[in-house]
């Protein structure tokens, strides 16, 4: 009798590796993808209802620690300090109508008052004051 | 010479279908994930505000007074923040010429001030200001 031999090298190639490779690539680019990093990290922001979504950090943030200290771009700025920001800022032709204060919730309000006040005479119009959402915030 | 018949059966699981499984696993964990939206409430710096608040009646200016850490009055008596909400919507309601100020200490907690100008906002009050506790027009 004649028995035809089986070929032991077979074309079909194996799937089960698929769903590791795909994972492994899903995490790299979910890894080394470009977030917008926040800058407010280890500030915990007020919560509030309001409807006005901040996508983005607005050019001009400033950024206000449980320290109550106010920074902007990472230097630690005083009051005559930040006036001279907005004087920078101008003379660059920069937008200095709209500003973002990241502030902590444990922050008093008589930390942040000298600074509004110095940001009114700059010429500032409108302060958005970045919070989180909350349904009741108490 | 006997020859063993093979069986149409495999012992293997197949295992094609895991990624698609895997994937539709992640797609809904990815739309199920509600992330705590960042907001940011709005504050208009009014160059004139000192003016301004001078020129409204009494009926039409509310005041808070924030005192201490967080205790907010008005007219004397200790109030919450919702119950704030609910009063400026009502007063709206009733007069859009709504002018709300603040008269806060220093210690007030900027938490809460974001709270109620969040509520100012949220009841469509136009005219919101803050006063020094001297009653010094300050942004």
């Amino acid at each position: 009798m004649n028995i035809k031999r089986r070929r032991t090298i077979g074309s079909v190639i194996s799937l089960a590796s698929m769903a590791d490779i795909a994972f492994l690539l899903l995490v790299f680019f979910v890894i080394t993808s470009a977030i917008g990093k926040k800058q407010d990290q280890g500030i915990r922001p007020p919560y509030a209802r309001s409807q006005q979504k901040l996508t983005r950090d607005l050019d001009f943030t400033l950024l206000m620690g449980r320290d109550g200290i106010l920074r902007y771009e990472g230097r630690i700025q005083t009051p005559d300090a930040l006036a001279a920001v907005i004087a920078v800022r101008k003379r660059l032709r920069k937008d200095i109508s709209r500003v973002q204060i990241s502030g902590d919730r444990e922050c008093s309000y008589g930390q942040l008052s000298p600074f509004l006040e110095v940001l009114k005479r700059g010429g500032v119009r409108e302060v958005l004051f970045a919070a989180v959402y909350r349904k009741a915030p108490q | 010479m006997r020859i063993r018949r093979r069986t149409g059966h495999s012992d293997e699981v197949p295992a094609s279908a895991l990624s698609d499984m895997a994937f539709l696993l992640l797609v809904f964990f990815i739309i199920v994930t509600v992330f705590s939206p960042r907001i940011g409430v709005a504050v208009y710096l009014r160059p004139d505000a000192k003016k301004a608040a001078a020129s409204l009646s009494k009926g039409e200016k509310i005041i808070f007074e924030g005192r201490g850490k967080e205790s907010i009055y008005y007219k004397k008596k200790k109030r919450d923040l919702a119950w704030i909400r609910d009063f400026l919507q009502a007063a709206v309601t009733q007069s859009s010429k709504v002018a709300v100020r603040l008269q806060l200490d220093r210690e007030f907690s900027y938490g809460l001030f974001v709270g109620l100008a969040d509520a100012a906002n949220n009841a469509g009050v136009s005219d919101f200001g803050i006063e020094g506790r001297s009653g010094r027009t300050s942004p």
